[in-house]
């Protein structure tokens, strides 16, 4: 009977195994185990005992994960192993590990992971999100000062914020509450010049902002208009702006 | 799932009773027996119809064969070889039993209608499908099918109006299918303008695909810009939300937005912008596009193996949108970057809808990165800057301007607005400086003309009217017959005026009124001649002008100060009851003059010895207005002196107690000095202690405590935070800071100016200020605060003229030694400054005489100005003996040393040495 499982023990192992394909083409199956001084090691299956191969990345086209079915962490966790060899399908479970974190309230372990796996993404369009968990994990943390600096690192990046918003909402709401109203107005409008003409969930946060930031600087008429979901003031704008972005 | 093989083409039952025509990949197994006899009824066909066989190719294939052969071309795409087959069937069989009889036509005439509609052959389409219609269509897929072949082959063979009158057929026998949608997509791209829009609208109020209804939507707007309905394409552009992130059209809708906006743009800013925002970055678009063509084109892969010979016009409709958005991704690719243009049109929008901000958001980026577009956002940019009375920014941003496009054709237009900006933030001289820049460039004529005017304008106010004069006189000599010229003729006027020249200045305002090309400054010029004739004491002709004037002008804004001037001179004349009555009918909204109005008129009620008139009046007017905060103090006075005086003093207490702690409220100092009890200085209320004391400074200087004075000013500096001084008490601080050179004098002045730039005291704050930066030998700095004040008195133009001096602006100095010379309200001190410094400006021009003139005059008028004497002596010494006029020097210097009261000064020391060496030279050296 033994000897009849067998081979059928020896498909399933390899049916749920890693798999590696090298530049050459050649596929390597086996478990992805870790990267040692940037080598992936790939622990290969033998009939009898183990033996572990160490594999240059620049050898390596793709890696592929078997752990499918595997906790979220668990697949998250391993991936980032490799985060630099990864697809971007696999890249993306980093990000959805993130975001179960926070949403279980665990915010300060997803803002360590995102700080550990942000300079390592390859994926541009990737960015954003991991800007966005980095903001959303310090605020959700309490830690507003971090969530500035990572907000203003962002804006750095990218000057003409027509895509994301965030970043400017967390620098102007920290500027109107260091009373620097001015500066509040022009970073909570920058993004709003810029915008689309779909409503974004942030543009109610902005012109909310530029509302204050008017009414607080005497300037009753705008920020009424700014309460409106489509501001129009009725009376011109006389400010000499002491600063410009 | 749709069946592949064609069973009813097959002796075997069908497979999927679906299926209604036979299918492309049809059919996989033959019934030879039956071919067989079909071909044999077409070669008895063939033989009994010679005149058709004779007008075709002869077709010596069977029917088996024939449908074979159709089936498979049809399979591999070859439409030609499929419509010969069939339409070879259609033409041998129709006489044919097995035609006529039998269910072959219903599945042939389909196909050859399509093969052939697909092979170009439209005539033998049409001809196919007519048929099929007329006698076979037995199931509406099949009839759809049938009748949208045969409207696209209509349309193709030219048949416009046959193939429109298809499409309606097709849609009106459609009912909910998507047949419906495209059908009437196509009848609109057949039909004029009108119904074309009226098909499309019922396309979009009733839907049967959502990507059909979009797309016509699109062609809706397109349609309705080509009509010029701007307004229904607005409707239709904006009042729906667009499907942005599922449709396959953004790169159309971009389009279209675009040419909407363009055309919203100048009366409905606000939809423009609307429109502007549907329009994404390129970057953006571009991968919006990619993305909805995969997703497009996954679509089309999933479903195409499903498709049906009668759905394959929906394969059309796939393969042609996917190649149309290919093509549109591909041009947009390769088209320069269309962003920047959006947002500078954007920016247009904000900029008129009253969000400046925004416009000088996306301007700034466009203006700064070259591109076709950087010159003309600069100049956008340097408007929005002016729109918001940013005069500071505009000014920066128009420097900018002239730095990057030196040679650019508006620069002169720039200079301009440059100076046109440092008018409004009052920087008079720094505007003086830019309009003659821009004047000696010889600007247009349009600008030249407003540059001199302006410039004279400039220079009024630099209390130069002289030279503002012969800016105005440039201004009409450049533009004689533009309204800018009678405004610079009002002007010449008004600097007449200022100068004390009455009679020429109302020579100049008579010219106004009688030239008739200038009546919009007829009530101004004649207002201002009679102003004249007061000033020049020409009271009974000034009073029947005022009321000349106030009956012809009544609704005139200046009527107000009509009836004013009206009282003064009624005043003048001793007619105080009438004076009451004009001063009584000065109604404005100017706080300013009505409370001047009102107190003169009340003054004169109390001198007519009726206080309690006076006070009903000022109590009334209270009653109806609130009093500015700055009259608060005056009119609290004005209401004492009516008031018996218990009534007076808890009148003062009062304000006192409401307003003392106020910072922002002036005068409050003159009321504490009316309080017979003045309240104690307490810990909370700071601002009132601090005005106790300076009522206290001012006690002690009057009665000549100068020491108490300073002191308690040092205390001001020392017991109290500056936020709780008012700006009475932030200039004895600053003053008396100072006087000991203490280095935070400067802030006390420059608290005035930030908090509280309404203040009385302001012109003293720059004067403090000037004094601290005079002292700290930094006269430039001293100077712009100096040119900052608006009233310019005597102490003032004297400090002016120590630090033009001593900057070397022998020019400015000049004018301001020339002015204090001519004010009657010169000190002597002053004037012996002032022609010493006109002495020393002769000097370096090299004119000797004229110096020795100045000094003479000063030891000749000013004697008891001893230090300017002595000084005036020794230059006039020195001059004389530089021009080898030695004796004519001894006997100035002998007259100088005569005098004893001298002695003391070092010049009187110089002009010893000076004679002792005369008369003992030293020894030369070998």
């Amino acid at each position: 009977m033994i000897p009849r499982l067998l081979p059928f023990l020896a498909s399933f192992a390899l049916c749920h195994a890693d798999s590696l394909t090298l530049k050459n083409g050649e596929s390597l199956q086996g478990e992805l185990v870790d990267t040692q001084a940037n080598f992936v090691l790939l622990r290969l299956p033998e009939t009898e005992g183990e033996a572990t191969r160490r594999i240059a990345p620049l050898q390596i086209e793709t890696l592929s994960f078997s752990d499918t079915d595997a906790p979220l962490e668990q697949q998250a966790l391993k991936r980032a192993k490799f985060q630099s060899l990864l697809s971007e399908a696999d890249a993306r479970i980093l990000l959805d590990y993130l975001d179960e974190l926070q949403s279980a309230g665990h915010p300060l372990t997803a803002l360590a992971y995102a700080k550990l796996w942000h300079p390592k993404n390859n994926y541009p369009q990737l960015d954003p999100s991991y800007r966005e968990q980095l903001i959303n994990s310090s605020l959700a943390a309490g830690l507003p000062e971090e969530a500035l600096v990572h907000a203003q690192n962002w804006i750095k990046r990218s000057p003409a914020p027509t895509d994301h918003a965030l970043p400017w909402i967390v620098q102007a709401e920290h500027q109107l509450k260091t009373e620097n109203l001015e500066a509040a107005l022009w970073t909570s409008l920058t993004p709003l010049a810029y915008a689309s003409r779909e409503l974004s969930p942030h543009r109610q946060t902005l012109q909310q902002i530029a509302s204050h930031a008017y009414q607080r600087l005497g300037y009753d008429e705008h920020a009424q208009a700014y309460a409106s979901p489509d501001p129009a003031p009725k009376s011109p704008l006389v400010l000499d702006p002491q600063s410009s972005p | 799932m749709i069946a592949r093989t064609n069973s009813r083409c097959s002796s075997n039952p069908p497979r999927a009773p679906l299926t209604c025509y036979p299918s492309p990949r049809a059919p996989r197994k033959t019934n030879r027996r039956h071919r067989l006899f079909l071909a044999g009824t077409a070669f008895a066909c063939l033989c009994l119809s010679p005149p058709q066989a004779a007008s075709q190719q002869i077709e010596y294939r069977s029917l088996p064969e024939l449908i074979d052969a159709g089936s498979q071309a049809l399979v591999r795409g070859d439409f030609p070889q499929a419509a010969l087959a069939f339409n070879a069937i259609r033409e041998n069989y129709a006489e044919e039993p097995v035609w006529q009889e039998g269910q072959l036509p219903a599945k042939i005439l389909p196909l050859a209608g399509f093969a052939s509609h697909k092979a170009n052959l439209q005539g033998d389409a049409i001809l196919a499908l007519e048929n099929y219609l007329a006698h076979y269509a037995d199931s509406p897929d099949s009839e759809a099918f049938a009748r949208y072949t045969l409207a696209s082959s209509l349309m193709l063979d030219g048949q416009t109006d046959a193939a429109r009158a298809a499409f309606a057929k097709l849609r009106e026998i459609a009912g909910n299918s998507p047949f419906h949608d495209l059908a009437s997509l196509r009848e609109a791209q057949l039909s004029d303008p009108p119904r074309a829009i009226e098909i499309l609208q019922n396309l979009i109020a009733s839907p049967h695909s959502p990507r059909l209804a979009t797309f016509a939507r699109l062609r809706l707007i397109q349609l309705h810009l080509e009509n010029a309905q701007l307004e229904q394409a607005r409707i239709q552009l904006l009042d729906t939300p667009w499907p942005q992130t599922t449709m396959p059209e953004l790169a159309t809708l971009a389009l279209l937005a675009t040419q909407t906006a363009d055309r919203l743009l100048a009366d409905r800013p606000s939809d423009a912008l609307h429109a502007y925002q549907l329009v994404p970055p390129k970057d953006q678009l571009l991968a919006a596009q990619q993305k909805r063509i995969e997703q497009l084109q996954l679509q089309y892969s999933e479903l195409a193996p499903e498709l049906r010979t009668e759905q394959s016009m929906w394969s059309d409709q796939f393969r042609q949108s996917i190649t149309q958005l290919r093509q549109q991704l591909e041009t947009l690719r390769l088209a320069p970057d269309y962003t920047p243009a959006i947002n500078l049109r954007k920016a247009r929008c904000f900029a008129r809808i009253n969000r400046p901000l925004e416009a000088w958001i996306l301007l700034k980026p466009i203006a700064t990165i070259p591109s076709d577009l950087a010159r003309e956002a600069h100049l956008e940019w340097i408007s929005t800057a002016r729109s918001m009375q940013a005069w500071n920014a505009a000014a920066r941003i128009a420097q900018s301007f002239l730095k990057k496009y030196p040679d650019d054709k508006d620069v002169p237009q720039i200079l301009l607005w440059i100076a046109l900006s440092q008018i409004e933030r009052k920087d008079f001289a720094e505007a003086a400086t830019s309009l003659q820049a821009l004047v000696d460039k010889s600007p247009p004529p349009h600008i030249a003309a407003a540059a001199h005017y302006y410039l004279g304008f400039s220079l009024f106010n630099l209390a130069n009217p002289p030279a503002a004069i012969n800016a105005f006189q440039s201004c009409i000599q450049i533009a004689p017959n533009a309204p800018v010229a009678q405004q610079a003729l009002l002007w010449i006027g008004i600097c007449q005026f200022t100068t004390n020249e009455l009679e020429s200045a109302i020579a100049t305002f008579q010219a106004i009124q009688q030239n008739e090309n200038a009546r919009f400054l007829h009530p101004e010029a004649s207002f201002r001649e009679t102003t004249c004739l007061y000033a020049l004491g020409e009271l009974e002709q000034s009073l029947l002008r005022s009321q000349s004037w106030t009956n012809t002008y009544q609704l005139h804004p200046r009527s107000a100060e009509a009836y004013l001037l009206q009282g003064d001179i009624l005043l003048e004349l001793n007619r105080a009851p009438e004076a009451i009555d004009a001063y009584a009918l000065v109604e404005t909204e100017d706080p300013q003059l009505a409370f001047l109005a009102l107190s003169k008129r009340c003054e004169l009620i109390l001198l007519a010895g009726r206080p309690a008139e006076a006070a009903a009046i000022l109590q009334t007017h209270r009653s109806q207005r609130p009093i500015p905060p700055d009259q608060i103090a005056s009119f609290t006075q004005l209401l004492s002196q009516c008031l018996p005086p218990d009534g007076a003093q808890s009148e003062i207490q009062a304000t006192v107690s409401r307003h003392g702690n106020d910072p922002g409220i002036p005068g409050i100092v003159a009321l504490i000095h009316l309080l017979d009890a003045p309240p104690p200085a307490s810990e909370e209320q700071t601002t009132l202690s601090s005005r106790l004391l300076v009522a206290e400074i001012q006690i002690h200087r009057q009665k000549g405590e100068t020491t108490q004075a300073k002191l308690k000013a040092l205390q001001l500096a020392s017991s109290f935070q500056k936020t709780e001084l008012p700006p009475v008490a932030l200039l004895e601080a600053g003053k008396a800071l100072t006087e000991i050179a203490s280095l935070e004098a400067p802030s006390y002045f420059q608290r005035i100016l930030e908090t509280y730039p309404s203040a009385p005291e302001l012109d003293s704050a720059h004067i403090g200020l000037a004094r601290f930066y005079s002292q700290q030998d930094k006269p430039e700095t001293a100077l712009a605060h100096l040119l900052q004040r608006e009233r310019r008195d005597t102490d003032t133009l004297a400090l002016k003229l120590d630090l033009e001096t001593r900057l070397g602006q022998s020019q400015n100095a000049r004018r301001t030694a020339e002015l204090i010379l001519s004010d009657r309200n010169a000190k002597p001190a002053h004037k012996a400054q002032a022609l010493q410094s006109l002495g020393g400006i002769a000097i370096q021009n090299k004119e000797a005489d004229k110096a020795y003139a100045y000094y003479q005059r000063i030891f000749t008028l000013y004697r008891g100005e001893t230090e300017y004497v002595a000084n005036a002596y020794l230059n006039c010494i020195q001059i004389l003996d530089s021009s080898n006029r030695k004796s004519d020097a001894q006997s100035v210097a002998n007259e100088f040393l005569a005098q004893n009261d001298l002695q003391r000064l070092p010049a009187y020391q110089q002009a010893q040495t000076w004679i002792q060496n005369r008369v003992a030279p030293p020894p030369q050296p070998q």
